[in-house]
């Protein structure tokens, strides 16, 4: 594995919605690199590099029966913040 | 009367025949989580512990007889127990409480057992000493300066010094196993799909199971029939026989053990070859046969785990950003947001396994990484298969040595060795049991594991009972 | 100069299923915020997603109307990102493998690729407060099915035009009503379109770069933003500019679109396979008997009405119409004249139900009707006033047709007619030999209805006078 820059440290950082300071990262990025380094021994493996997916029939899925959903209070109870019975964020977002 | 002497089998049978009510034996159990909180087993012991017993009590009276009437029972903290906190030893959940019941919490309580407290464990079961919670390390029950093992630790030192005669853990590369081995008590990890796992904080899904964590090997397997089953929440749960029971007692003459060739080489001068040679002697004197076997993918597990399990570990914790549960920080914009709240919230281990995640997952590395280790998991499933059509089970130590120190080991690599043993069953799907065995230099417990085929935990079982001494803990 | 414009569709709907696609809550349009909502749809920790049967099978069923192959084996996956309105960060949807593949719509004289249809589950509704201080998340919509269907824009023939997208859409709609697989209720939002737009000199080969546009609620508004992009899209290549690859947003209130994203910032979505949930396996069994359930579409019954002797105007008006299909459909299975059918529905049915929509008599009646007037037992005006009194009343319609008349067999009618040429010499050798036969055949006819009372037809009346009177 070529080695790991802190350029793609910061990137897999903003994936993974966490923030490091410089330092930080940069610590971090050697223990990372030695992690990668030790992972790297599978590329060894000779193998058959395909998904094998394990599986159910049609039949077998859930039926289609309503059942009771869970009180809103209940939904809402670990919830930092609510507004009318829905979670709430201080932002103006639109729909994605 | 000292319970925690007791097997959860005698116990059982005390309550069922009067000899002592579930009220006391709880008591007696809260009483002891009290005395030994300075090894930080447990996060919370449950305030209607006792009022529970009392309601048993009378369930009792009233003629009910489930598995586990009246038993005070722990669970470790990522298992969710409808109204009870609920934090995975993450600060990020701390004051989370469980909108519902986990599949198993269900089954316990069913079964009649009194769920008395939660046990400490590693962050969001990342680690393999219990120093990664975010509550405070755990001690191991027989030496206050090691570690018991993670990330099940709580459970298994809880079990060890007779907090409960009987803990959940999870197991994802040796969480069970691991800690039970260090903690001198006995673990399985079930077959993947065997217990459901609705209810569980997910690490990573396709891997992971729960598991009893006992004093004896029948402990083990009458807990593990009350955990066992198809559950309509979980698609990957599978139906299979629940015969755990069945062959404890039978002689295992004529079984056939396997013998890993490329474990032995690398097991040469460890720690822990004194308890599989010694295995390897017990067993042959009842009559077990032996078969060297090989597979040639075993030292790929380890890599392929350090793959999969982040891939699956990142996408699962992603929920976790301070919007629905958790704690918020609140940044400029949403994405602030949730960089903040997740950064204060996670602890290193987890950001750690977090980002490597995202980079086996993330475009241009998929298939090198992610694909790959699939690929080799696949190749290790088709080892087995192979093995064990030569086989009945195989033989293989729990860990390197016995529980090492607190603080020894600080880089992340020497700690993901821990589980060089452990994560093959995990990667292969296949149960495994750790079971007491010889001890030390320093006196502390060794133990070995013994791997079965895909649902035949019976058989894993009645090899671990013939090993077995008696009963383990203090 | 002239550009040629290529269009391509992702459309997005939501099945029609009692259930939500990955746990069994109500898949519900409102209700109070959160009610609808278990720990699966949450998000919560620990909860596990189960596929819903029927939300596949659904799936299925669009898949085989438009002509899909259906994967035997159809994987789901994670689609990471993280969005308020996704409570787990990721979108359980389908990458790899999905339900179906293939297929096509016909659009004017175009048969339209399409590249697949996938099976994947709805975010949460996110609702600004009226205070304008918070964002608010209700995750009711979490987890309600969708599909979504992709165009091959890749491939010839694709859409060209807003107008064709419409038309696209509009079948397309048609199709899922019809077939029962989704409501599409715009107004409810179920069904919405990302659009993407890319234009590239006439005839040139290499395409354009692609710019999308997400969200679109409404067809007007994917006219007016398709045709916004066109223009905007020629504007920066005839000042020499180049388009950039992008998202866009349509602001349809102020009829213009501005950018959301650009594509450096294009997420990275991290694909894999759930490992909550297995693969499925789709067997030829299940297919043929998804197959079945499928009723006719519109382009296929008209093609059918056609043959059967309709013409195009009438058979249009019927295939547009749910009520009239129904109907129509019903009575020609106990009565094969389609084309008395059709008179009926279109004429004195048609005229009847405009105000309620609603058909009073039954296609039973409608068919021993038409059927007792082709065997000549009932005329026109006598079946009218049978008609009208089973529109309003339960009637016995052959009892009725007995007493009111028309029920002169064809033995009693030439009977009669014998005894009428023979009273009537002179009108016969008029007939035989002269200047006006026409007019003294009516004159026949007329003393036929008269001498039974109107019980006669005077069509078979007319047949067999001329018969007689050779």
């Amino acid at each position: 594995m070529e080695k790991i820059t802190l350029e793609e440290m910061k990137k897999l950082a903003t994936l993974s919605a966490l923030e490091f300071e410089e330092a930080e990262l940069e610590a971090f990025s050697q223990e990372f690199q030695t992690i990668l380094d030790m992972v790297d021994e599978i590329k060894l493996a000779k193998t058959e590099n395909k998904l094998i997916y394990k599986s159910h029939k049609f039949e077998e899925l859930r039926e289609d029966v309503p059942e009771q959903s869970m009180p809103q209070e209940l939904a809402l109870i670990n919830s930092p913040k609510t507004r009318k019975g829905a979670f709430a964020v201080s932002q103006m977002l639109e729909e994605d | 009367m000292q319970y925690e002497k007791y097997s959860l089998l005698q116990l059982v049978d005390m309550i069922k025949t009067h000899k002592v009510t579930s009220e006391e034996l709880t008591r007696y159990f809260v009483a002891r989580c009290e005395e030994k909180k300075e090894y930080n087993a447990l996060l919370e012991i449950f305030d209607d512990a006792i009022e529970n017993a009392k309601a048993m009590d009378k369930k009792i009276s009233e003629g009910f007889d489930g598995k586990l009437a009246g038993i005070p029972v722990i669970i470790k903290d990522n298992i969710f127990y409808e109204g009870k906190k609920c934090t995975c030893s993450s600060k990020f959940l701390e004051n989370y409480v469980a909108q519902y019941c986990s599949t198993v919490v269900q089954k316990l309580l069913e079964a009649g057992a009194i769920i008395i407290a939660r046990a400490n464990m590693d962050e969001f079961a990342m680690g393999s000493s219990t120093e990664n919670s975010a509550f405070g390390l755990t001690h191991n029950a027989l030496d206050f300066d090691r570690v018991p093992g993670g990330s099940s630790g709580g459970s298994a030192t809880s079990v060890a010094l007779g907090l409960a005669p009987l803990a959940l853990g999870t197991d994802t590369g040796g969480s069970i196993r691991q800690p039970s081995a260090y903690n001198g008590i006995v673990g399985i990890k079930p077959t993947y799909g065997r217990v459901s796992r609705f209810g569980v904080v997910a690490f990573s899904s396709s891997i992971e199971q729960v598991g009893p964590m006992t004093k004896t090997v029948a402990d083990n397997a009458y807990a593990l029939e009350v955990l066992a089953g198809k559950c309509t929440h979980d698609e990957t749960s599978i139906a299979a026989p629940i015969d755990f029971l069945q062959n404890i007692e039978k002689p295992i003459k004529s079984i056939k053990i396997g013998l890993v060739n490329e474990v032995e080489a690398m097991l040469c001068g460890m720690e822990s070859e004194k308890a599989y040679k010694s295995a390897i002697e017990v067993l042959k004197n009842k009559g077990a046969e032996f078969v060297k076997v090989s597979m040639p993918s075993f030292s790929l597990a380890l890599p392929c785990y350090y793959i999969i399990a982040p891939a699956e570990a990142t996408s699962n914790l992603g929920r976790f950003d301070g919007i629905k549960y958790t704690k918020r920080v609140e940044g400029a914009d949403i994405n602030e947001t949730y960089s903040k709240s997740r950064s204060a919230g996670f602890g290193k281990e987890v950001k750690r396994r977090i980002m490597l995640g995202n980079f086996v997952l993330s475009s241009g590395f998929f298939d090198a990484y992610y694909i790959k280790a699939k690929a080799v998991q696949q190749a290790l499933i088709d080892e087995s298969k192979k093995i064990f059509s030569v086989c009945d089970a195989i033989l293989l130590p729990t860990t390197t040595g016995t529980a090492f120190k607190l603080g020894e080991k600080k880089d992340p690599i020497s700690m993901y060795k821990e589980d060089y043993f452990t994560i093959p069953a995990n990667m292969m799907k296949l149960p495994a049991i750790s079971v007491p065995h010889e001890k030390g230099e320093n006196g502390m417990p060794l133990a070995v594991q013994i791997m079965g085929k895909e649902f035949d935990e019976k058989t894993i079982y009645q090899i671990a009972h013939a090993i077995e001494g008696g009963v383990h803990g203090i | 100069m002239e550009y040629d414009v290529v269009i391509g569709l992702e459309v997005h709907a939501e099945l029609k299923t009692k259930t939500k696609v990955f746990c069994p809550c109500k898949n519900e349009f409102g209700g109070q915020p959160n009610t609808h909502c278990c720990p699966v749809c949450l998000g919560l920790p620990g909860a596990l997603p189960t596929l819903n049967k029927e939300a596949l099978k659904l799936a299925i069923k669009a898949g085989l109307a438009l002509g899909c192959q259906i994967n035997e084996l159809s994987v789901f996956e994670r689609k990471n990102y993280f969005y308020p309105d996704l409570p787990k960060a990721y979108q359980i949807s389908q990458m790899v493998r999905p339900i179906c593949l293939g297929g096509h719509l016909k659009v004017g004289e175009k048969e339209i690729p399409i590249n697949r249809i996938h099976l994947e589950e709805d975010a949460g509704k996110l609702i600004h407060s009226s205070d304008g201080s918070v964002t608010m998340i209700d995750y009711n919509r979490g987890g309600v099915p969708l599909i979504e269907l992709v165009t091959e824009a890749l491939q010839e023939p694709h859409l060209e035009s807003a107008e064709e997208a419409v038309e696209f859409l509009e079948k397309l709609r048609q199709v899922y009503i019809f077939t029962g697989v989704a409501d599409c209720e715009i107004e409810k939002g179920q069904m919405r379109a990302d659009v993407n737009v890319s234009i590239k000199p006439k005839g040139s080969s290499a395409f354009g770069t692609k710019v999308e546009m997400k969200n679109i609620m409404g067809f007007k508004a994917v006219y007016r933003a398709i045709n916004y992009e066109i223009e905007r899209q020629k504007n920066i290549l005839s000042k020499g500019g180049v388009i950039e690859q992008e998202t866009r947003r349509w602001d349809d209130n102020a009829q213009e679109s501005y950018t959301m994203r650009k594509k450096e910032n294009a997420q990275d979505y991290r694909y894999f396979p759930d490992p909550d949930l297995l693969a499925v396996e789709v067997s030829k069994t299940v297919v043929d008997e998804i197959r079945r359930e499928i009723p006719m579409l519109p382009e296929e019954l008209k093609e059918k009405y056609l043959s059967l002797g309709l013409s195009d105007y009438e058979a249009s008006i019927i295939v547009k119409d749910q009520n009239l299909i129904d109907f129509f459909e019903k009575t020609l299975k106990l009565c094969s004249n389609a084309k008395a059918i059709s008179n009926w529905l279109l004429g004195e049915i048609s005229s009847l139900s405009k105000d309620d929509n609603m058909i009073k008599i039954s296609p039973d009646d409608m068919a021993k009707i038409i059927n007792l007037m082709d065997d000549g037992k009932l005329n026109r005006s006598v079946a009218k006033t049978i008609f009208t009194k089973a529109w309003n009343e339960n009637v016995d319609v052959e009892a009725l047709a007995k007493t009111l008349g028309g029920n002169l067999s064809e033995t009693e009618l030439e009977e009669m007619i014998v005894s009428i040429i023979e009273k009537n010499p002179k009108a016969v050798s008029d007939y035989q030999n002269g200047a006006e036969p026409e007019k003294l055949l009516k004159w026949f006819v007329g003393q036929v209805m008269k001498e039974s009372r109107g019980k006669a037809n005077a069509v078979k009346a007319e047949e067999i006078l001329k018969e007689k009177l050779k």
